[in-house]
C-alpha cells in the first residue's frame, strides 16, 4: 500500500517536473496577438468624440452580409524535435454561428481638390476631371441578434457577449480583406461619373465633352487595405 | 534472546525505512534535474513542447453581396460618438442581471444629390446658380456594432434585450448629434467646400441656396 503510494507521489512529482520543464500549460486566449494590441491603442484614441469637417462625395454602396462562425475546440499540442502533434480534447465542444450585415461606401475625398486636376481644352468646350484617389469605409455594422445561433456542451459556458462581439469585428476585417474582389472600385467609379457628369453638363458642357477619371487604372495590387486611425477605412 | 530477536527486527525496519525515504529524495532530485536540463535545452531549442491550445479565429465564411447601389451623397460633418448603454433584470433572489455595452457609431451630415431637384444647377457667365437638398443625416443606419465594446455582463441576454439596447443606443447618439447646431455647422461648411470647388471650375461667384426640411 505504502509502495502504492509513493508511486502515485512520484508520478505526480513526474509530471508537475516535466510540465515546468516544457514550460507551462497556456492557453491561446490569453495571448493578445500583435495586431490587436495596437487596435487596442487605436481604440483608446477613437474615444474621443469627434467633429470632423468634410468634403467626401460616396458614389457606391454595398449592402454586405456573412454568416461569422467559431468552432470552440480545445487541442493538446505536444511538440517534440520539431515534430507537431495535435490532439483534440474531449472537454466539450462549443459552436457559434452570427450573421451580421455591413455597409461598405466608396466615396471620393474633395477636400484636398485642386485646379490642377481639371484640364480643359483650348476653345473650352471639352474637359477632363482627374478624381482623388476612392478611399472604402465601412460606415455601419449590424449583428443579427434574432438569427445568432449557438451550441454548447452541458460542461460548457454559453459564449458571453464579449466573445462574440469579438467574433463580429473578427468578421468585420474578414469582410474589409476582400474588398477588391467585391468590384467597389468600378462601382465607386461609375457613381462619380453618373454625378458629376450630369453637374457638369448643367454648366454647359455637352455629355460627350466631358470625361471623369481616376488617376490611374487601379488593380489588386494598388489595394495596400491601409489601417489608419479610423480602423474601418480602406485606403486605396 | 527475544531481547536480541526485537533488536534485530527494529534494525532491519530502520535500515528499510532510510532505504525508501533515499531513493525517494534520489529519484526527486533525478526528476527535478532532468526537468531543467529539459527546460535549459527548450529555452534554446524547442526539444519538448506540450500546451493546451485555444484557437479563438473565425471559420472561412463566404461574403454575400445583399445590394450594390450608385449613389450621390456629399457628407461636410462626420461626427464620431460613443454611448453607453446598460440594461437591468431584477432578481428576487441573488444579484440582478446586468448588462453595459459601449456602442460606437459615426453620423454623417450632408446632402443627397438624388434628392435634388431637376435644373438645381444652373451657370451664367462666371455664376453658377446652385439650388440643394437639405443638409440632413445622410443614413440611419450609423452604428458600427462590430465595434461596441461589452463593458460588464452578468446573467445570460437574449437577442431582444440586445436589439433594445442597440436601438437604445441609436437614438442617444442621434438626439447628442443631430442638433440645429451642427446641421448649421454642416450647412456652412456645405457652403465653403462647394464653393471652393466651383471656383476651380472657374465660376468666381457660386449662389447657393438650399430646400427646406
Amino acid at each position: 500500500m505504502r509502495i502504492k503510494s509513493l508511486f502515485n507521489s512520484l508520478a505526480f512529482v513526474l509530471a508537475v517536473g516535466l510540465l515546468t520543464a516544457c514550460g507551462k500549460i497556456t492557453s491561446h486566449q490569453e495571448e493578445v496577438p500583435v495586431d490587436e494590441a495596437v487596435e487596442a491603442v487605436a481604440d483608446s484614441i477613437d474615444l474621443v468624440l469627434t467633429v470632423a469637417r468634410t468634403s467626401r462625395l460616396y458614389t457606391a454602396e454595398y449592402q454586405v452580409h456573412k454568416i461569422v462562425t467559431h468552432s470552440d475546440v480545445k487541442f493538446l499540442r505536444t511538440t517534440l524535435l520539431g515534430h507537431t502533434l495535435d490532439t483534440r480534447l474531449s472537454l466539450g465542444d462549443r459552436k457559434i454561428a452570427i450573421p451580421i450585415d455591413v455597409t461598405l461606401k466608396a466615396y471620393i475625398d474633395f477636400s484636398g481638390f485642386s485646379e490642377s486636376q481639371i484640364e480643359r481644352s483650348e476653345d473650352g468646350t471639352k474637359i477632363h476631371i482627374t478624381l482623388p484617389d476612392p478611399k472604402v469605409v465601412v460606415t455601419s455594422s449590424k449583428i443579427d441578434h434574432q438569427s445568432t445561433k449557438q451550441y454548447t456542451d452541458i460542461l460548457r459556458s454559453d459564449f458571453t457577449d464579449e466573445e462574440m462581439t469579438d467574433f463580429t469585428a473578427q468578421g468585420v476585417r474578414a469582410i474589409l480583406k476582400t474588398v477588391p474582389q467585391l468590384g467597389i472600385l468600378e462601382s465607386a467609379r461609375q457613381g462619380a461619373a453618373q454625378t458629376l457628369i450630369p453637374l457638369i453638363a448643367s454648366l454647359g458642357y455637352a455629355e460627350s465633352d466631358i470625361v471623369v477619371t481616376f488617376r490611374k487604372q487601379f488593380t489588386v495590387s494598388d489595394l495596400p487595405q491601409i489601417i489608419d486611425n479610423e480602423r474601418s477605412v480602406v485606403k486605396f | 534472546m527475544s531481547t536480541f530477536k526485537h533488536n534485530k527486527q527494529f534494525g532491519e525496519a530502520g535500515d528499510s525505512g532510510c532505504g525508501t525515504v533515499l531513493t525517494a529524495l534520489l529519484v526527486i532530485a533525478a526528476v527535478v534535474g532532468c526537468a531543467f536540463g529539459v527546460r535549459r535545452c527548450n529555452s534554446e531549442k524547442k526539444i519538448l513542447d506540450v500546451e493546451i491550445v485555444h484557437p479563438k479565429g473565425i471559420d472561412l465564411t463566404p461574403v454575400q453581396i445583399r445590394s450594390v447601389e450608385n449613389i450621390g451623397e456629399w457628407e461636410f460633418l462626420t461626427i464620431s460618438d460613443e454611448e453607453l448603454v446598460d440594461t437591468t433584470r431584477r432578481r428576487v433572489l441573488g444579484r440582478d442581471d446586468r448588462l453595459v455595452r459601449i456602442y460606437r457609431g459615426t453620423l454623417r451630415l450632408g446632402i443627397d444629390l438624388g434628392k435634388a431637384r431637376e435644373g438645381w444647377a444652373s451657370a451664367h457667365g462666371d455664376t453658377v446658380t446652385l439650388q440643394l437638398p437639405p443638409v440632413r443625416l445622410l443614413s440611419e443606419r450609423f452604428i458600427d456594432e462590430a465595434r461596441t465594446r461589452s463593458f460588464f455582463e452578468s446573467g445570460t441576454w437574449d437577442a431582444r434585450a440586445k436589439d433594445q439596447m442597440y436601438y437604445k443606443a441609436a437614438r442617444q447618439m442621434r438626439h447628442r448629434c443631430v442638433t440645429p447646431a451642427t446641421l448649421m455647422q454642416a450647412e456652412e461648411n456645405a457652403r465653403a467646400e462647394i464653393t471652393a470647388l466651383f471656383r476651380t471650375f472657374g465660376f468666381n461667384t457660386v449662389e447657393i441656396e438650399f430646400d427646406k426640411l
